[in-house]
């Protein structure tokens, strides 16, 4: 399958070394891109790239920034618990676009301290839409989930079983 | 050992329109999402309420969203007056 959705095993390493910030005011700048069918994102997906990226009226190549929301966090027992964050919804405004799918990426990530490398547009995970989803001189909106919850938001860290 | 990384995607919705954008009824759906959450194991009388004051909210919505239009549509009425082109006052009404 071209697009599988997953949070990208890159991000999941680049948490413990500190390259995102998710903070709502002061944090990191994340970007969403949308991706045609043809496009090749999956958990192995390490950070941003235009190949196959959609391209259209009002579509600018890297996608729109982000609305963050902050990190939450639910401690569901004595050894189980979920930190989670999301986004606020985004939409591509009069646009003629054709996506199935996008990338969540992070455009001012930190510092890799390990390896003393910066990876630019570092990636955060891959959705799948399911299906082509289509505008025509029409908006284009992505709906994160909502209310944001330790079971459904759009990013989670951590198990409640 | 902690197995803390166990980490998850939640699931994306994609609303998109053709020729036009969204009408106020079809942006009051992932308001009310964000407004009131009615949980599946609530007591039924209890979710009885929950969705009905959720009915009332998403009338409210739908009511305010489409006076908002109305409003702005005066006040293009009035721009394409001064602009000097109220030739363009009628496509408001299409």
């Amino acid at each position: 399958m071209p697009i599988a959705q997953a949070m990208c095993t890159s991000f999941k390493s680049d948490i413990l070394l500190g390259v995102h910030d998710f903070r709502a005011a002061s944090g990191d700048t994340f970007k969403i891109a949308l991706y045609t069918s043809t496009a090749d994102l999956n958990a192995n997906t390490t950070a941003y790239a235009a190949t196959n990226e959609v391209t259209g009226t009002n579509y600018t190549a890297g996608g729109n920034t982000l609305t963050k929301s902050g990190v939450s966090s639910v401690i569901t027992s004595s050894t189980l618990g979920v930190g989670f964050t999301t986004f606020s919804d985004t939409t591509w405004t009069n646009a003629t676009i054709t996506a199935r799918g996008a990338l969540i990426y992070n455009n001012t990530p930190s510092a890799n301290n390990a390896a003393n490398v910066l990876v630019a547009n570092a990636s955060v995970c891959v959705l799948d839409f399911g299906s082509d989803k289509t505008s025509t001189a029409g908006d284009f909106t992505i709906l994160f989930p909502s209310p944001a919850t330790n079971v459904n938001a759009i990013i989670r860290i951590g198990s409640t079983t | 050992m902690f197995d803390v990384l166990s980490g998850a995607v939640g699931d994306v919705r994609v609303m998109s329109t053709s020729g036009r954008g969204f009408t106020p009824e079809e942006l009051a759906e992932p308001a009310l999402d964000k407004i009131i959450f009615v949980g599946s194991q609530l007591h039924p009388a209890i979710r009885d309420q929950a969705e009905a004051f959720r009915e009332n909210i998403r009338q409210v919505l739908v009511q305010s969203m489409h006076q908002a239009i109305r409003s702005h549509n005066v006040t293009l009425v009035n721009k394409f007056t001064k602009l000097g082109h109220p030739e363009l006052i009628p496509i408001l009404d299409a």
